[in-house]
């Protein structure tokens, strides 16, 4: 019972939180939300009675993958100068207006 | 191109990715539910073969046994990412994570306060021989119980980004060849011992029977350091560059 409970929540948050990664403007939240993202995908696979793919879920895709995003996101704020934390479309929204 | 048909093939673009995607997960739902699981690969059909593999976790024993051709494969896929990676930047080894200069943005980014680096360094002293000796833990229970060469190898690769994280300037006392040996040691590990099983008269990757869990410890070992290796070297971003980044002679 209590683990149908758990399956729940993780079914009803999993897709939640990846349309608020979709939705957000900020990247670096984005980035965020991510790593969180990976983090409860890892106890889905466990869910599914997946240990291996769980650790490696864990381990790559909320730890190195984070890091590398925010890497990316390091540089990308050195090429493109003031933008540095919002999305394109802020730029497009406003010459839109 | 006007800004505005720009906005607009955007969100065309835009839209009919997600019908796509929505059409994707429909499709592969429908697929999921509608096959019954294969008979070949439970737990039940490999139990009888697992003593021939040599480990006793059926996921190892598919992974580098019976299906050893794919790992080597995936292997390879990660060493053509790090190749990419390194093929592409170079980097000063003195000072990889070059921060930009403080820009006038509105927004304050975080500022350190004064015990912060203490708190730091003294973490990252504790955690990193921590985090090694787990990942070396993690790749030999791989034989019995979930681990493996892949997840050893991912928490050596966070090792590796959290010390570059931390004291960037200690990647200059790496000298190249070592980095380059520690990702290259993994494929070439399995490669030959694939091709060392000619010597006893298999097919190639087909260990030689009585002790062939001794040959899947030997590879996984290699694939575990050089995955960790290969992870960290595609956080930093590109080869070692000892004239600076961007230098214009080649090194």
């Amino acid at each position: 019972m209590i683990l149908t409970l758990f399956d729940l929540v993780l079914i009803i948050v999993l897709p939640l939180l990846g349309l608020a990664i979709l939705a957000t403007e900020d990247i670096f939240k984005a980035v965020v939300l991510f790593v969180s993202f990976g983090l409860l995908m890892a106890l889905a696979w466990v869910r599914l009675n997946a240990l291996d793919v769980a650790l490696a879920e864990a381990a790559i895709g909320a730890g190195v993958t984070g890091a590398l995003f925010l890497s990316a996101l390091n540089r990308l704020e050195r090429t493109v100068k003031h933008e540095r934390r919002l999305d394109r479309d802020d730029e497009r929204k406003a010459s839109h207006e | 191109m006007n800004r505005k048909s720009s906005l607009k093939t955007e969100r065309f673009s835009g839209f009919l990715t997600s019908i796509l995607s929505a059409a994707l997960v429909v499709f592969l739902g429908w697929a999921l539910l509608r096959e019954p699981p294969g008979e070949n690969l439970t737990a039940e059909a490999i139990a009888p073969l697992l003593v021939e593999s040599g480990v006793a976790s059926p996921v190892t024993a598919i992974l580098l046994n019976f299906r050893g051709y794919d790992t080597l494969l995936e292997v390879m896929v990660l060493f053509l990412a790090g190749l990419g990676i390194w093929s592409q930047a170079t980097v000063d080894p003195t000072n990889p994570l070059v921060f930009p200069a403080p820009a006038t943005h509105p927004t304050k980014a975080y500022e350190p306060g004064p015990g912060s680096e203490l708190i730091l360094a003294t973490l990252v002293g504790i955690l990193i021989p921590l985090m090694i000796l787990v990942a070396g833990y993690l790749t030999w229970a791989g034989e019995f119980q979930a681990g493996g060469a892949f997840q050893g190898g991912a928490l050596l690769g966070g090792a590796g980004i959290l010390m570059i994280i931390a004291e960037p300037q200690r990647l200059s006392a790496i000298p190249p060849p070592l980095i380059r040996a520690g990702i290259v040691i993994g494929p070439a590990i399995f490669l030959m011992v694939g091709v060392f099983c000619f010597a006893y008269g298999g097919n190639f990757l087909e260990y030689p029977r009585p002790r062939s869990g001794f040959w899947l410890g030997l590879i996984e070992f290699g694939v575990a350091i050089s995955i960790g290796i290969t992870l960290t070297t595609l956080f930093v971003g590109g080869r070692p560059n000892p004239r600076g980044a961007k230098g214009k002679e080649r090194p």
